[in-house]
């Protein structure tokens, strides 16, 4: 871990204290809600409508956490959400650098006008896009089905775009340094291109999965059956037409992001250890 | 080595999704719906039919309502959607004019189905052109809701059917208090629990019974609007920034507001609010120049291209049965169409005084509907929006929102 | 003057350009095919459903341009228009500084990065729905914790989400509030990539923080920041489902801060109108791409010509 050299006595402890404020009160905004969140989660039905609000529940209702794992299959939903996340991730890094690497490095004829038509897809508004990818997931039998549910999200003008970018800031001398060595564009790509974007490599799998964990309209429209369901579909189901149970639904939103937060720092902490080997 | 393993479970996986899903004997039925607290009512139902047919199964597809409507388009269209679902009557006009809807006729007759065991003007709104198609699941009114406690407070007597539009008025100038932020009554710009009841209450209307022109215009419509517009003017109601600040059951729920206008279907929520449930009640809406109750209700209907109608069509039946309907009326999710099980309905819920609900069904106006509703229904929110807010007067507003209502239904597809 | 070492050449360079179409298009070509399929080809339907006015569910005449013109004339279209306008200006500006701020913070990895991390993805990672509803009880005008704590210092309080004056900024600030977290990974993912000792070699040299900010930091991360630009602006531009769920019909305030996606989805879902949506979703793209065309094409030379050192 790099640390500046000190020019006086103290200056340091002071830059990161300084550093630690300035995070912290971006985080207080930025977990702010999700606080009032989990203390919503813990109050009555009652407490949760109340206006003006209190701040804290009266006494702790752990029992809403209860019922909404009973209310959900909390397993399946995370299995399905899961699955379709990483599937997503591993696709899109894998095809997106694929396709980085080559708009980036290679001049090959039509390639801005291919590029700028890659990116036209990040122009589409959604609401067109529903029917049809309804109509081709039915077309390949994949309606009801985790397949069908992650085809969308397999392909990407988002990473494409941020895949060249980061090629893009490679130093030539390298990848010349490849070529003069008579690697061809596979191994270019492989083995000197590929490692030296791994931090967006990895920026783009967290980006995916956390865009995975709270689509909507796709999982609803897609699949039918309660056993495909996503999480972000099974909290949905928890809100009625006319009325909904505020400090259920709640719950059931921590326990959808306390794990993978869980799991996105520990995912940290072992990339680091890797790291320093 | 790990980005290679991954790379072969992957299109493993990616395989196995071409593999088809083994053939099994029973017939099973998709059933779609959108409201979580009536799918226990739904599983008893399912079982009870079940039971009586053992080659049938029916799975539930529960959808939040938000979706409901934008899922079940997609897939009907693509003619692999559900072979039962839920229709109401804001969706019935477009989904019969886009052939969707199986019609149900052929299958009554058939069968003899006698179809008086509901009310007549639910029914109505299923049919469309002599074909029916929906049967009747359930029943929902408007009430006026009001908290006790308040009324205790300013020492009045609580709601009853005699209440008229003036006695209402007098309750709520004597029940608002500004200073400790308590009013009378909310005044929100809603259609079915709200304006439309006033509307009909003051001998106006919505749509004219061929569906051909818009009552907005009309001196009787606007009387109806001014109800609302006059007690926000008068103090009696938070302004209209405010209710769409704060949704009306919060203030309700929070005793900031003693009387609401809402429908049957609160009375399950509010009886689940340990806080508020002892202190609040339900009437009949008070009348105005007449009786009048915006009256509405879900319906079951089969998918066009299901390809299973027999089956399809045993399942609609059975919901629509009376032993179907006792099933509902003892969850106490929902009021049964079927007339004869309302008492059990009110049994069910003993919280609150829901035989006035029942009762005032007497004077019911079904909601009123079109093929095109949605479209004049929009036209509503933005003109009225603007009248609520006292942008503009409810005179000017009602008359643009006419003009334009009147143009939407001249290029409607299917009339009454 | 000898013609073979120059016919070598340039035959060395012909199989190298075939070479490298072969390679350029084998490499491109699953992602390519794959948004072809799922994004090009519902464009293209998109621009064959607005020529007609098909209904909710389809169907309906061919009408040529009329829907086109229809547009122009549209007046909510064209105030939702200037409302995306200044809601793209409020929440990109803002974010990215925001973001950037929050990049080189954690680059600087302070203790605990993991959690800051992973806290600041929280607004992307909840359940959009609830955060609105969170979101509309801070905001409450009457009974909102913001306006409490105003209300305490003996400052104005304002109706934040059904004053039309004051919408579009409560909204612009929430949607800055969920994108921060993933535009600061981004960016830092670009700031990893610049190699520590160009900062020792600066440090050496006794650059300032912002020397080193201004001639390292930046032009370094230009690429990354270019990228993160051009994503922020396209999907603030096509956001709608913050104003469905924060402002909804009914409210005061929906004239000012309806987008132009809030609209079409009120065609398309609400009203039922798949051709008229269709030619909005159409002219959409074209507008988009249109203006963000040159400035990418322009870019793109710029990168080629300046080499990376």
């Amino acid at each position: 871990m790099a640390t500046s050299k000190p020019r006086r006595p103290g200056r340091p402890e002071r830059t990161a204290l300084v550093r630690h404020i300035a995070l912290a009160s971006g985080l207080l905004v930025m977990v702010g809600p999700f606080a009032w969140m989990l203390l919503t989660s813990l109050k009555t039905l009652g407490e949760a409508l109340q206006v003006p609000p209190t701040l804290l529940p009266a006494t702790p209702q752990w029992s809403n956490y209860a019922a909404v794992l009973d209310a959900l299959p909390f397993a399946q939903l995370y299995a399905n959400t899961t699955i379709v996340a990483g599937v997503r991730a591993a696709v899109q890094v894998a095809l997106c650098s694929l396709a980085g690497y080559a708009f980036a490095r290679i001049p090959f004829p039509g390639r801005d006008a291919l590029f700028l038509l890659v990116l036209a897809a990040l122009a589409i508004p959604a609401p067109l896009l529903t029917l049809p990818h309804y109509q081709l997931v039915g077309r390949l039998g994949w309606l009801n089905s985790l397949h069908g549910l992650a085809l969308p999200g397999l392909f990407s003008a988002f990473g494409t775009f941020w895949l060249r970018q980061s090629f893009l800031a490679i130093p030539n001398d390298l990848p010349e340094a490849a070529e003069l060595d008579g690697a061809n564009h596979w191994q270019t790509y492989r083995h000197v291109m590929l490692p030296l974007v791994g931090p967006s490599l990895v920026g783009l799998a967290v980006i995916t999965v956390v865009w995975s964990w709270n689509e909507l309209l796709w999982p609803l429209v897609v699949n039918s059956s309660p056993d495909r369901m996503t999480l972000a579909a099974g909290l949905a189901s928890l809100q009625g037409q006319h009325a909904t149970n505020i400090p259920l639904l709640m719950a059931g939103v921590v326990l959808a992001v306390l794990p993978p937060l869980t799991l996105f720092v520990l995912g940290q902490a072992v990339l680091a250890c890797r790291q320093k080997q | 080595m790990a980005p290679r393993l991954i790379g072969w479970l992957l299109i493993a996986w990616l395989l196995c999704g071409c593999a088809s899903a083994p053939a099994t004997l029973a017939v099973t039925l998709r059933y779609a719906l959108w409201d979580v607290n009536q799918v226990p009512a739904a599983e008893q139902q399912i079982a009870a039919f079940q039971r009586a047919h053992p080659h049938i199964r029916v799975s539930i597809e529960l959808t939040p309502y938000e979706q409901y409507w934008t899922k079940l388009g997609t897939a009907a269209r693509d003619g692999s959607g559900p072979d039962v679902f839920w229709m109401n009557g804001p969706n019935i006009g477009s989904y019969a004019a886009a052939g969707l809807l199986l019609p149900l006729e052929g299958w009554i007759a058939a069968d003899g189905l006698d179809l008086s065991a509901y009310p007549a003007w639910l029914v109505d709104l299923y049919t469309l052109r002599g074909r029916t198609y929906a049967i009747p699941r359930d029943v929902d009114t408007i009430g006026l809701w009001y908290n006790k406690e308040l009324f205790d407070a300013a020492g009045l007597a609580y709601p009853d059917a005699t209440w008229d539009w003036a006695r209402l008025r007098e309750a709520a100038q004597a029940l608002t208090d500004h200073e400790r932020g308590v009013w009378g009554i909310a005044a929100p710009l809603v259609s079915q629990s709200g304006y439309y009841n006033t509307i009909y209450q003051s001998g106006g209307f919505v749509l004219s019974p061929d569906g051909t022109t818009s009552g907005f215009d009309r001196e009787e419509t606007i009387a109806g609007l001014r109800f609302w517009t006059d007690l926000i003017d008068a103090g009696l109601s938070p302004s209209h920034a405010q209710l769409v600040d704060t949704p009306p059951q919060t203030l309700f729920q929070s005793g900031k507001v003693a009387m609401l206008y809402d429908g049957s279907w609160q009375q399950r929520p509010l009886a689940q609010n340990e806080q508020i449930r002892a202190m609040v009640d339900v009437a009949p809406l008070p009348r105005g120049r007449e009786r009048a109750v915006i009256a509405h209700g879900l319906g079951h209907a089969i998918a066009a291209r299901t390809d299973r109608p027999e089956e399809a069509w045993a399942f609609v039946r059975y919901l629509g049965s009376r032993e179907a309907a006792e099933i509902l009326a003892r969850d106490g999710a929902a009021l049964p169409a079927y007339g004869e099980t309302a008492d059990l309905w009110v049994e069910a819920n003993p919280t609150f005084n829901l035989q006035s609900l029942v009762d005032a069904l007497d004077g019911a106006v079904p909601l009123p509907t079109s093929a095109d509703a949605a479209v004049w229904w929009e036209l509503e929110r933005t003109h009225l929006t603007r009248a609520w807010t006292g942008e503009v007067s409810v005179e000017e507003a009602a008359a643009l929102l006419a003009q334009e209502m009147n143009r939407v239904l001249a290029w409607e597809v299917l009339p009454r | 003057m000898s013609t073979a070492p120059e016919a070598r050449r340039s035959g060395v360079a012909l199989r190298r350009g075939l070479r490298d179409a072969l390679w350029g298009y084998a490499m491109i070509a699953p992602l390519c095919l794959g948004l072809a399929a799922l994004y090009l080809g519902p464009a293209l339907a998109a621009a064959a459903t607005s020529l007609g006015d098909a209904g909710r569910f389809g169907e309906g005449v061919w009408v040529g341009l009329a829907n086109y013109r229809a547009l122009l004339a549209d007046v909510e279209l064209l105030r939702a228009i200037a409302n995306t306008a200044r809601f793209v200006a409020l929440t990109v500006p803002v974010s990215l500084v925001w973001g950037l701020a929050t990049a080189l913070l954690l680059h600087s990895r302070p203790r605990g990065v993991a959690v800051y991390r992973a806290l600041y993805l929280l607004p992307a990672l909840t359940m959009p729905a609830a955060s609105a509803l969170i979101w509309r009880w801070l905001l409450n005008g009457d009974y909102g914790l913001l306006n409490g704590v105003l209300g305490v210092l003996g400052l104005p309080t304002l109706r934040y989400l059904t004053d039309a004056e004051v919408a579009p900024y409560a909204i612009a600030a929430v949607a800055t509030w969920s994108i921060v977290g993933p535009t600061a990974l981004v960016l830092e993912s670009g700031l990893r990539r610049i190699p520590r000792h160009y900062y020792e070699a600066a440090r050496l040299d006794g650059a300032s923080a912002l020397a080193r900010l201004r001639h390292i930091t930046l032009p370094l991360l230009a690429p990354t920041l270019f990228f993160a630009a051009v994503v922020t602006t396209l999907l603030a531009a096509q956001t709608f489902d913050l104003v469905l769920i924060m402002v909804g019909p009914t409210n005061p305030a929906l004239a000012s801060t309806q987008t132009v996606l809030y609209r079409l989805y009120v065609e398309a879902i609400v009203l039922g109108r798949s051709g008229y949506a269709a030619a909005m979703g159409t002219a959409f793209i074209a507008m988009t791409m249109g203006l963000l065309a040159p400035l990418l094409w322009r870019y793109s030379r710029r990168e080629f010509q300046h080499g990376h050192e």
